[in-house]
């Protein structure tokens, strides 16, 4: 058989999944099949300083890596066909890539709206995206953002810093709501209408239109609000047609177990495109829009499809960052049945959220900078060992929570 | 030369933590080791200029907070992705119960 691995998609999982095979010592041919003409290169920024201070993405995989490490890199090739029987990737320009092992990391697309008018909405999510949105925004003054996810928000922070006026509307009662503590979502929302965003939550858009270059948002209740530019953050949907198609199982996303295999044993899925039982969470299929998470499946997919057999059992986390802001996040909410805070001594709360047996399974702050980021990351090594803890302890800002980690 | 310049009384930076110090137009990290020994490394990590005084740091390793690249902080050397690029480190000395770092 061709000593072959073959990657498809070339976001932050895949660029990671070719240089951690050689990181591996695999010494057989990789080649990683990208969608966009561009090499591979950090989505993180788009809608952060890619907006704000106009600085390109890092490169993430360069021309002198891929000849380095002997990446064959095959960019600006979309679909295809998987022949599974024949051991196969037939690339949409005809060329045949025959493969030993196949890694998905095809990822997510941004979800469209679905009311009338609905393609006038731009979205974002590659760097072709943000060159638009980047080209429109210098021309918009006012700017209607759907949905309060954190690609709306970070995008409401860029336009607002570089001037535009911003209203954000948000369908939920309450801006992310099931992903942070109602505390951190107020510390987040107050963070934008102190600077002038009109934030509205529980209102429904039912239409758009688009009249000599201006846009009218219709809300249910027969509101307008005109716009010169609109963009919508309503999710993202993973990639999932090429998997489809060649009959493997798919459930939000392709569905991988918890080694990161497919229902074929010569193909596995990493990052944003799969959904896996999480090992911390009861087994509980989840699927992850992370950009570390999509690092880490990447690395385990690579070790198991070279020969190795290691549960993915990694503790997610995120960030997003917002005017001076930064907010984390580790573990899962919805696994918690109660939540302990941690008041430090410069005003920053911290949340946790514990299980029934006092595990803790879930963190979130948000603060000036980084500020929150060296609790977070003890939170996150705390929810990964699995321990009981005593939530007085949590709560004790003098306690020291390294020592649960040594303890 | 080396220019001995005063960052701090020992007992402002905690037993294996980090504080950021700025001086003149640069910014530095400043580690004290749970051996109690104090080092320094230049304060941004090489990865995307992030300050890794706000990072966490567990024995010899600092993380930085926003990648979690790695870096020992006593020879500044990188521990693997995302990070390839060391850290530039600086001389340390601790005097009448005060750190010193030298430039």
């Amino acid at each position: 058989m061709v000593q072959q691995v073959v990657i498809v998609g070339a976001g932050e999982s895949g660029a990671r999944a070719a240089l951690h095979l050689r990181e591996q010592h695999w010494a057989g041919d990789v080649v990683l099949v990208g969608e966009e003409p561009v090499l591979p290169y950090e989505r993180p920024p788009l809608s952060k300083t890619f907006l704000t201070d106009a600085c390109d993405p890092p490169v993430v995989l360069t021309e002198a890596l891929l000849e380095e490490h002997r990446i064959r890199f095959i960019p600006g090739v979309g679909g295809g066909q998987l022949h599974r029987e024949a051991h196969h990737l037939r690339l949409s320009d005809g060329e045949i890539l025959p493969y030993e092992k196949l890694l998905l990391t095809t990822g997510a697309a941004a979800r469209k709206l679905s009311c009338p008018g609905g393609d006038h909405a731009y979205t974002l999510r590659d760097l072709g995206d943000a060159q638009v949105l980047r080209e429109r925004l210098a021309e918009a003054p006012h700017v209607v953002l759907i949905g309060a996810g954190f690609i709306g928000l970070e995008l409401a922070a860029a336009v607002t810093q570089g001037g535009g006026h911003v209203t954000v509307l948000e369908a939920n009662p309450e801006i992310l709501e099931r992903v942070v503590p109602r505390a951190v979502a107020q510390v987040v929302a107050d963070a934008h209408r102190n600077r002038g965003v009109d934030l509205r939550c529980g209102v429904t858009v039912e239409q758009i239109s688009k009249q000599s270059g201006r846009y009218t948002v219709g809300l249910a209740g027969g509101e307008e609000v005109v716009a010169d530019l609109v963009v919508a953050g309503v999710g993202a949907v993973p990639n999932t047609t090429l998997a489809a198609e060649a009959g493997l199982q798919v459930e939000n996303g392709v569905a991988v177990d918890a080694f990161l295999q497919s229902s074929d044993p010569d193909i596995f899925a990493a990052g944003d495109c799969c959904s896996f039982p999480h090992a911390l969470y009861q087994g509980q299929r989840v699927r992850l829009e992370m950009w570390r998470n999509a690092r880490e499946q990447a690395e385990c997919a690579v070790r198991n499809l070279i020969g190795g057999r290691e549960e993915f059992r990694q503790v997610p986390w995120f960030w997003s960052d917002q005017y001076d802001l930064s907010l984390q996040v580790a573990g899962l909410p919805a696994y918690a049945a109660h939540h302990v805070s941690r008041v430090r001594p410069d005003g920053v709360t911290l949340h946790f959220g514990l299980n029934a047996g006092n595990q803790l399974v879930f963190a979130a702050g948000v603060g000036v900078g980084n500020s929150v980021a060296k609790d977070i990351r003890l939170a996150e090594m705390i929810i990964g060992a699995q321990k009981a803890v005593d939530p007085d302890q949590l709560a004790d800002p003098s306690f020291n929570l390294k020592q649960i980690i040594r303890g | 030369m080396t220019e001995w310049v005063k960052v701090c009384a020992v007992g402002e930076i905690d037993e294996e933590d980090v504080i950021r110090f700025d001086h003149q137009d640069r910014t530095f990290a400043v580690y004290r080791s749970p051996e109690d020994e104090y080092f320094a490394t230049a304060g941004l990590c090489t990865h995307e200029n992030i300050h890794l005084a706000d990072g966490l740091v567990m024995d010899n390793v600092i993380e930085c907070p926003k990648h979690n690249g790695r870096f020992d902080y006593t020879d500044g050397s990188a521990l693997g992705a995302p990070v390839c690029v060391n850290l530039q480190t600086y001389p340390v000395k601790v005097e009448d119960d005060t750190v010193f770092i030298g430039l």
